[in-house]
């Protein structure tokens, strides 16, 4: 059982690391001639998140979050920075999430995520047995409503979806009984058909999943040009730099498209690396899971993982017209520094895990 | 066996799915996931992968692109040959201008456009929608973008707050970055048949700057439209030009456009002088294979172009006047051949510069006689006196002791029947013909220039293989590429070729070649302080199988100085409109070529090499005269041309009576 934390805590600093190098060179390589500010400040904030998951990695526990004074603060936290959005807020790309403080501007979705998700983890690990009541799973309902709604009110719906199914999946680990997880999905099909409804645009690039070619200058477009990337790719890409989609036709090649520029650039083989490595995140991630014994560190650590493994398959999803165009970024990789920190400062959490928690006893029992 | 494989099994499950039945679950669902993922990627880049790209090369050619300027053409002395400049447009929309004063007041405040040109423009489209303010060359459009905008926003307020409605944004506007029109400038004077010049829209009319095959290049800078290039075996320059436009690179020549207007110059008097059809004029840089100048005449500067009207001038003439005849036309040059064969005798050792050679005044070969033009007396040349004095007899004779296949054979070495590969369009090989066809007479009249065809500039090339110790250099254009800060993105590299003739045969050439100016046919081309080695050479052009001494090609080729040669230069006159008696080349092209010799000479101011004239301490002039024998150690040059006078006295009085015996056996 030692072996596997130890493991686990060099190998997800590892795995991290090699994601965060592999985005800063593919984007300083194709932006430094360009535009070098955000090649800089994507480093500035990729050296923040490291230096931060160290710290956090090694001077912290993270059971202190579990205490009831600080999970008020998280939950409160994240929806007070929610609020803020819609005074102080900027809209880029239809979606109202950005704050600018002076040379500074971040995402306050992407951190009240954060915060929101330790907070269901510590609040699952304390009331488990209470939500076999209906009255308390409902009372849990509308804590997560709150958020939700705040988010849906940003008009991102993608990332809506994002935390709710981030939180289905930790219900279905935890031990919630099975038919309450039915109400759950029905709840998010709530909230995506109140989404369809508000923007009907919504159902239309939907549609272009199946036919891209039908909405070819609407709704598919950004399908079409991110298809196109990936199959002038093929095996073994055109070489890092050469790439001409990211040029004129491929929108925001950097961050909701990265997946498709790199494709074309890198090709397939190198695309499969990057997969696996997000895989093998989750498998180890996993294996962390299940040597603990501790509660609130189980569901931390699904949570966390969850919501960085689903979220990439959320965007290769999305960049091989799986599904449906939404504003989802690669973690790790995309350009943006608010999401590298917050997912760097989550990668943390995780190593602090697999080096304070207790450890689970098991017995084999041979009959 | 069994229990080592169900130990395997359980092992492998164990390794990949966990205890916890819920964790599991996840697992499955990820790992659908992932086999959807790599199906459909896998599917895109195979099977699909046609589809896509077909549909991308529709989008390429609808997509409006971004204007970008054109590359800069300068030549080796940073003057610019074509240069595009930004053009600057502002725009307005004169039915929403509700309150004209107001908007006069704010352009004249800011813009500093006065309130008669705005009322001249917007009484005129008063209820156009769109309309042209200010269109100029002169504006920077950065600078003055910010004011633009600022009389948009101050206007749109002012109109606001008195309760106009409209649907606009944008009252007034400058032309952004996706929509810049550019002007393309040719400040030099100088004939434009070698860069050519393109309309104002960017189509290429003719340009002839080509690049060919430069793999290097294309995969540095030309990562823009890679793939359109791939499919070609040769890129042109138009194309090269639309990947080169965002880096606003700079294409350097290897030319010398002043020493080309005084070359134009000077054709053009001898143009006038001799009317004929077209005079060709190279410069070529023996060693590196650099031209520094390619001139002919007519041709048409941009000035004259832009000075004629419509309809002035046809495509078709104009055509005429653009066409690089350096490369395209194939000429028959006549006794320019010889030294080539002389070159190949004493490369294989069979003669030397020094032999004596018995040439009598005619010669048969097969059924035809070839008769000389340069003497009327029979006796024992010296190989150098055939040279220089052009005797078809005596050339002939080294040429039989040669062989056919060995004359082919150097030919071709020296670049005949092959492209030179020079980045211009249109080139021909010219025509030499595998030496099994060659019958005897064919071979005879090959030996001074006829039967064989070469372009202009692959004699350029051939004459700096004879002379610079005897490598094949192969003429380039373009030197290097540089970029927007002025860095060498590519350097075009120097086109060394195989050796032709060894460094000793290269030295005797020179030193016969010599002969040729300072004893022979181009005495007119001597200079005082410089020894120069060349060849005359002046062609019956045949047509309709026969040749006429009316329609002559009068050639000379020179290199210079002729003790460390460092440039080529070449002439060549078309059919010239004189009498019989001027027409020879010693007349007509050696003049010329010295003209030109001496601007090349006073332009670069080379060493002199024959007479070198200093200032004494006392302040007279002295001269010191270089010995001969530095250019070639035989000292034969006191050889006799012409024998002694009883000699020639007797044999005319023999032909005489030879004479009167054929004329009373006639009558």
């Amino acid at each position: 059982m030692d072996k596997v934390r130890n493991f686990s805590f060099l190998f997800l600093f590892i795995i991290s690391a090699i994601l965060v190098s592999i985005g800063l060179i593919f984007i300083s390589v194709n932006l430094l001639s360009t535009s070098p500010n955000a090649v800089k400040s994507q480093l500035i904030a990729s050296l923040i998140g490291v230096i931060g998951l160290l710290f956090i990695a090694t001077k912290f526990d993270y059971r202190v979050l579990q205490k009831d004074g600080f999970m008020k603060v998280l939950y409160w936290g994240a929806i007070i920075l929610l609020f803020l959005v819609f005074p102080l807020g900027t809209e880029i790309n239809g979606a109202r999430s950005w704050i600018k403080l002076g040379a500074f501007s971040f995402q306050p979705a992407e951190v009240a995520k954060f915060l929101l998700i330790i907070w269901v983890a510590a609040y699952l690990s304390k009331y488990e047995h209470e939500l076999k009541n209906p009255r308390k799973l409902l009372k849990f309902a509308g804590y997560i409503a709150i958020p939700t709604f705040l988010i849906f009110a940003e008009k991102d719906l993608g990332l809506v979806m994002l935390f709710l199914g981030t939180v289905a999946l930790m219900l279905f680990i935890s031990r919630v009984p099975k038919r309450y997880l039915i109400l759950t999905f029905i709840f998010i099909f709530i909230v995506f058909i109140l989404g369809v409804l508000i923007a009907p645009y919504r159902l239309k690039r939907i549609e272009a999943v199946i036919h891209p070619f039908k909405y070819a200058h609407t709704y598919g477009y950004q399908i079409i040009q991110a298809l196109i990337a990936i199959a002038r790719g093929g095996f073994n890409g055109v070489g890092i730099g050469n790439g001409i989609m990211k040029t004129y036709y491929l929108p925001e090649p950097y961050n909701d498209f990265i997946y498709a520029s790199m494709s074309e650039e890198l090709g397939f083989i190198c695309m499969i690396f990057i997969i696996a490595l997000f895989f093998t995140f989750l498998m180890i991630s996993f294996r962390l899971f299940e040597t603990c014994e501790d509660k609130f560190a189980k569901y931390l650590i699904a949570g966390i993982t969850l919501s960085i493994v689903l979220q990439a398959f959320i965007h290769i999803g999305v960049n091989l017209s799986l599904l449906p165009t939404t504003g989802i970024t690669l973690p790790f990789i995309s350009k943006g520094g608010t999401s590298l920190i917050v997912v760097l400062f989550s990668v943390g959490l995780l190593m602090n895990i697999a080096k304070n928690s207790p450890l689970r006893i098991s017995v084999k029992i041979k009959v | 066996m069994s229990r080592l494989f169900t130990k395997l099994k359980s092992n492998l499950t164990s390794f990949i799915f966990f205890r916890d039945k819920n964790l599991n679950l996840v697992l499955i669902f990820f790992l659908i996931f992932l086999g959807l993922i790599i199906y459909k990627h896998l599917k895109i880049i195979t099977k699909d992968k046609d589809l896509y790209l077909s549909y991308f090369k529709k989008i390429i050619h609808k997509q409006k692109k971004v204007i970008y300027p054109m590359v800069t053409i300068t030549d080796n002395f940073n003057q610019t040959y074509a240069i595009s400049i930004k053009r600057t447009r502002i725009y307005f929309r004169p039915k929403y201008i509700y309150e004209p004063k107001k908007f006069e007041d704010l352009l004249y405040k800011y813009l500093n456009i006065s309130p008669e040109k705005f009322e001249n423009i917007f009484y005129k489209n008063e209820d156009s929608s769109f309309a042209i303010l200010l269109d100029s060359y002169k504006l920077n459009p950065y600078a003055i973008w910010s004011n633009v905008t600022k009389v948009n926003r101050i206007y749109i307020n002012y109109l606001k707050k008195k309760g106009y409605k409209f649907k606009y944004k944008d009252l007034i506007s400058i032309d952004s970055d996706y929509n810049f029109t550019y002007k393309r400038l040719y400040p030099l004077t100088v004939p434009m048949d070698l860069v050519g010049f393109v309309n104002e829209a960017g189509d290429a009319t003719s340009f002839h700057l080509w690049l060919k095959n430069h793999n290097l290049l294309r995969k540095k800078i030309v990562n823009l439209d890679y793939f359109i290039f791939r499919k070609n075996a040769t890129l042109n320059l138009t194309k090269l030009q639309e990947a080169l436009r965002p880096y606003n690179a700079t294409v350097v020549t290897t030319l010398d456009a002043k020493l080309i207007y005084i070359f134009y110059e000077i054709l053009k008097k001898y143009y006038e002088k001799f009317h004929p059809k077209l005079i060709l004029a190279g410069l070529m840089d023996v060693r590196t294979g650099d031209i520094l100048a390619l001139v002919k005449y007519p041709s048409i500067t941009y000035d004259e172009f832009e000075k004629l009207k419509k309809g002035e001038i046809d495509s078709k003439t104009l055509n005429k006047l653009l066409t690089p005849s350096y490369v395209t036309n194939a000429y028959e040059m006549g006794s320019v051949f010889k030294p080539f064969v002389v070159a190949a005798a004493i490369n294989e050792g069979i003669i030397k510069p020094n032999t004596l050679i018995y040439c009598p005044l005619s010669i048969k070969v097969q059924n035809k006689v070839f008769k000389t033009d340069s003497r009327w007396w029979p006796g024992y040349l010296r190989v150098w006196q055939i040279v220089a004095h052009s005797d078809n007899v005596g050339i002939i004779k080294i040429a039989q002791k040669l062989g056919k296949e060995k004359y082919y054979k150097y030919l071709r070495k020296f670049g005949f029947g092959n492209k030179t590969g020079i980045e211009l369009p249109g080139e021909t090989a010219g025509i030499l013909r595998p030496w099994q066809n060659w019958k005897d007479v064919e071979f005879a009249t090959m030996t001074f220039g006829q039967g064989i065809s070469a372009s202009f500039v692959q004699i350029l090339q051939a004459y700096a293989a004879l002379v610079n110790g005897g490598y094949l250099v192969h003429p380039r254009l373009i030197k290097e590429i540089l970029d927007n800060h002025g860095n060498v993105v590519y350097k075009f590299p120097i086109k060394k070729d195989k050796k032709v003739i060894s460094k000793w045969t290269s030295w005797r050439m020179r030193r016969i070649l010599t002969d040729v100016v300072e004893f022979g046919t181009a005495k007119k081309a001597k200079f005082k302080q410089y020894y120069i080695a060349g060849k005359t050479g002046t062609a019956w052009k045949a047509i309709n199988g026969k040749y006429r001494k009316d329609k002559i090609l009068a050639t000379f080729v020179g290199t210079f100085p002729a003790v460390k040669p460092r440039y080529v230069l070449a002439v060549l006159v078309d059919e010239p409109q004189v009498n019989e008696t001027m027409a020879w080349s010693s007349k007509i092209a050696v003049p010329l070529f010295k003209e030109l010799a001496e601007k090349v000479i006073v332009k670069y101011k080379l060493k002199p090499d024959k007479r070198i004239c200093y200032l004494t301490r006392s302040g007279k002039i002295k001269c010191r005269k270089i010995k001969y024998y530095k250019i070639g150690i035989f000292p034969y040059h006191n050889a006799v041309w012409k024998p002694p006078k009883w000699y020639l006295e007797k044999l005319r009085e023999d032909q005489q009576k030879q004479n009167e015996n054929i004329n009373q056996t006639q009558f």
